[in-house]
């Protein structure tokens, strides 16, 4: 027997694409909650995306898709065309007995389709709904669509980040789509304690802009008093030096180094040798490192770009001074601590073509209700599961309903055309990827492990 | 205030910026959050911008936003009188919060089988640089190193341009943020079976879970997601001057090389070399210099709306001065005013979400001032006046 599970007993039904919401109740569903995703033959979005085994999408490709599998895990999936008036009337009989709906489809799709909160509640008085858009769903704004990158824009982060100088900077296309999810698997547990608190249920109108603003707020402060937003920074500290990220030995190597106190640059200095660069006394206070921080950045280049990342880490570290190497996707998966940790799930996937793949797991661990991966749904595979146990539909109610297309279990034939391959060699040839593989397998030891015949 | 949070009381032994982010949640929702302060305060309270400069310590603009709706305590934890204050305190209590780095934890004797022990119901929650095990545990972080460590800051910047951070201490929220949802399933068990539990939650592997792609990436097929070259993505998410600031436009969803076309009156923009955005990218001087141009006629929000109106998705680059002004979260009350004593009357973002049509959050608190609550909430931890002025004396607490 298992572990008992945090939300076990909490069931969520989702109508959700992309990866704001899904990641959202992917972490509620790694927690134990029931998540049920209705997902409709009609368009496939999610199942769509990349990264496809190898680069290529196979017969079953709806299947196979890493960000699915990734975004998607531990959800049922029943394919439910609710643009049919008897989709949408299974649609409600599955409101009645859950606990959540959430959706991140645009007000006025999910008015038109009589999903909306007003309508729900009449069957299901306790329930928590919650919906997710850009903007939120009322104010000027409200008909506004939104993808992460663009959110980032208007949070103002994009504004504060960037090279010294330089013009504004989105560090990341999906920055604005894992901040959001976090607050939107908030305000599901909020709605649930208010719910649980009242009996009575609960409309959420969650907004990407305005969670996204959080991750600003003394930005937003300052600026009422001031008027103004400090220039951006690059990757120096208005209160350490020196504060930076440093070349190092190969390709497309670094390591950040944030000095924060004068006893850590001493510490810095003693790691580098003592070098007579370092003997200036204007360096001997944050207030002169700071007016001096190029000339420093140079000195400090010239001594990390004959090094190793995690050799110039490890030095600083055990001086004392806070350092660490830029590390991408791989090293990620490499990295000691982070397997330590057991932030990474591998898990074998059903599907031939996709098997053994390892993705982010979760960065915590629980001592007495531990999150999991317990599966990954194929297209339509808990139909069954949803008609008759959940909803007590027979046999012949459930032929039925697939005859008149209502439940699928397979795309519409003309969904079923393939998303491009993709060609890792020419991507990184044009820079879009940064490099490539062909036996990351074997170095991430996924590889199917050859039966020695020996040991038991 | 809804107060979905109004029987559960915290705890929150954390400084800085990460736990005091989460437990920010937690109090803002009505959840009863005793910040425990050294004697000397939390760090974070010396953290620049200041709002009112005769009183820095009192006015950190980092520490008013993270601490909205605590109560202040100022105990001294080095002393074992201090550490019976901690006792008496946890015993009431429904969660503990702490971001100790592992040494000072052992040091402080901070464990859940100590608080448990006490209290059998108790969640205890660690946030930790690295983690509480593993061969970096007692390494020590600055944000810029979570976003390093963390994979974020790699994909971060130009092509062949060092990697770049991104601003305002975001690899310390992404870990309140991420320490927030294990500690709301556990309290959610706990209302529901009354057992306790500890939560140990890695900053940098939090950093981990953010940049969401790379991992699957990799573990699919062998690529490595770097840092593009930005000036390529014309119509696909690179920031474009417009008179008065900058914008970017999409191509994701819909026809919408065709609805750009007819936008922009540009044709041209429907002949085979833009198609894809392959293909945009090989040819993106051209597009470069259209959009350049095309966008000088065009004040940013004016172009917003426009194109929004159509149904297709384009961004802005807001500076804070305007997201004070916007209309849109002026409407839906989405900032909340905050009087704060010595640093005046401000708006706060809210909680990223209404409810009911409201946001939840009107009605919070300001930030405490240092020890604001110590008298108070000793008192009812049952510490008499005269306990008190011993404490007091010997400077277990301020």
């Amino acid at each position: 027997m298992g572990s008992p599970k945090a939300l076990e007993g909490v069931r969520i039904i989702v109508a959700e694409d992309y990866v704001v919401l899904p990641f959202a109740t992917m972490m509620l569903a790694d927690l134990g909650a029931e998540v049920i995703r209705v997902e409709t033959p009609t368009r496939l979005l999610s199942r769509r995306f990349n990264p496809f085994p190898d680069g290529v999408p196979g017969e079953e490709w709806w299947n196979e898709s890493g960000w699915f599998n990734y975004w998607f895990r531990n959800k049922r999936s029943a394919v439910i065309n609710i643009q049919t008036p008897q989709g949408r009337e299974l649609f409600r009989d599955l409101v009645k007995i859950s606990d959540v709906v959430a959706t991140n489809f645009r007000t006025d799709v999910v008015k038109r389709l009589g999903l909306d909160y007003e309508s729900l509640k009449e069957v299901k008085p306790d329930l928590v709904m919650m919906n997710v858009t850009g903007f939120g769903q009322t104010g000027p704004w409200r008909n506004y669509g939104a993808f992460a990158r663009t959110i980032d824009g208007y949070t103002g982060l994009s504004h504060l980040t960037g090279y010294r100088g330089g013009p504004p900077l989105r560090a990341n296309p999906t920055y604005m789509d894992t901040t959001g999810g976090m607050n939107n698997f908030q305000a599901i547990m909020m709605g649930l304690f208010q719910r649980d608190n009242t009996g009575e249920g609960v409309h959420i109108d969650a907004s990407m802009y305005e969670a996204g603003i959080s991750a600003v707020g003394p930005a937003l402060l300052d600026t009422q008093r001031t008027g103004i937003s400090e220039p951006r920074p690059g990757n120096r500290s208005p209160i350490m030096a020196p504060h930076g990220c440093y070349p190092c030995k190969g390709d497309d190597r670094w390591v950040v180094i944030a000095v924060n106190s004068d006893k850590s640059w001493e510490s810095m200095c003693g790691a580098m040798g003592n070098p007579d660069w370092t003997k200036n006394p204007e360096y001997d206070s944050t207030d002169g490192r700071v007016t001096h921080h190029s000339e420093i950045d140079e000195k400090i280049s010239q001594w990390t770009e004959s090094k190793d990342s995690y050799e110039v880490f490890h030095l600083l570290q055990q001086a004392g001074v806070a350092a660490g190497p830029v590390l991408n996707g791989k090293d990620l998966l490499l990295d000691p601590q982070l397997q330590a940790v057991e932030v990474f799930d591998t898990f074998d996937h059903d599907e031939e073509r996709v098997g053994k793949r390892i993705y982010q797991g979760r960065p915590y661990s629980m001592s007495r209700t531990p999150g999991s991966i317990g599966f990954v749904s194929t297209f339509g595979e808990d139909n069954q599961y949803v008609l008759s146990e959940l909803l007590g539909r027979s046999e012949a109610e459930i032929k039925a309903l697939f005859d008149e297309g209502v439940l699928a279990s397979e795309p519409d034939e003309e969904e079923k055309e393939p998303p491009p391959t993709a060609d890792p060699e020419a991507q990184v040839r044009r820079h879009a990827l940064q490099s490539y593989d062909s036996e990351y397998k074997k170095i991430l030891g996924l590889e199917e492990s050859v039966s020695s015949g020996g040991d038991a | 205030m809804s107060g979905a949070l109004n029987k559960i009381v915290v705890v929150d032994l954390s400084v800085g910026v990460s736990g005091p982010f989460m437990t920010k949640f937690l109090a803002d929702q009505g959840a009863t959050v005793i910040k425990i302060e050294p004697p000397s305060g939390d760090p974070s309270r010396q953290l620049p911008p200041f709002l009112n400069n005769d009183n820095p310590t009192e006015s950190s603009a980092h520490f008013l936003f993270l601490n909205t709706d605590k109560k202040s305590v100022t105990v001294n934890l080095e002393s074992s009188d201090g550490q019976k204050v901690l006792d008496q305190l946890v015993s009431g209590a429904d969660l503990v919060v702490e971001n100790f780095s592992p040494s000072d934890a052992d040091r402080l004797k901070i464990s859940y089988d100590r608080f448990s022990s006490l209290n059998p119901r108790i969640i205890l929650t660690s946030i930790t640089p690295f983690g509480r095990i593993g061969p970096y545990r007692d390494y020590q972080v600055e944000d810029i190193v979570i976003q390093a460590m963390g994979g974020m800051q790699y994909m971060s910047g130009g092509f062949a341009q060092e990697p770049m951070q991104m601003a305002f201490n975001q690899g310390q929220l992404s870990a309140g943020r991420s320490a927030l949802v294990p500690t709301l399933a556990a309290l959610y068990y706990q209302s529901r079976t009354g057992q306790g539990q500890h939560v140990d939650v890695s900053a940098v592997a939090s950093m981990v879970m953010y940049p969401p792609a790379h991992i699957i990436a990799y573990s699919y097929s062998g690529t490595v997601t770097g840092r593009g070259p930005l000036e390529k993505n014309v119509m696909d998410g690179d920031f474009l001057e417009s008179q008065d600031g900058w914008v970017c436009l999409t191509t994701g969803g819909g026809n919408t090389m065709e609805q750009w076309a007819i936008f922009f009156d540009m044709p041209e923009l429907l002949a085979p070399e833009f198609e894809t955005a392959a293909l945009r990218a090989q040819n993106w001087e051209v597009l470069d210099e259209m959009f350049r141009t095309a966008l000088m006629k065009w004040k940013k929000h004016d172009f917003m709306t426009a194109v929004m109106d159509q149904r297709f998705v384009v961004g802005v680059v807001q500076t804070p001065e305007e997201i004070i002004q916007c209309p849109q979260l002026g409407e839906r009350g989405s900032m909340i005013e905050i009087t704060h004593p010595v640093a005046g009357s401000y708006k706060y973002p809210g909680a990223g979400y209404l409810v009911d049509g409201v946001n939840p959050l009107i009605g919070s608190g300001c930030a405490p001032l240092l020890g604001q609550h110590t008298q108070e909430v000793l008192e009812a931890a049952g510490f008499n006046a005269e306990e008190q002025g011993r404490l007091r004396d010997s400077k277990v607490i301020l």
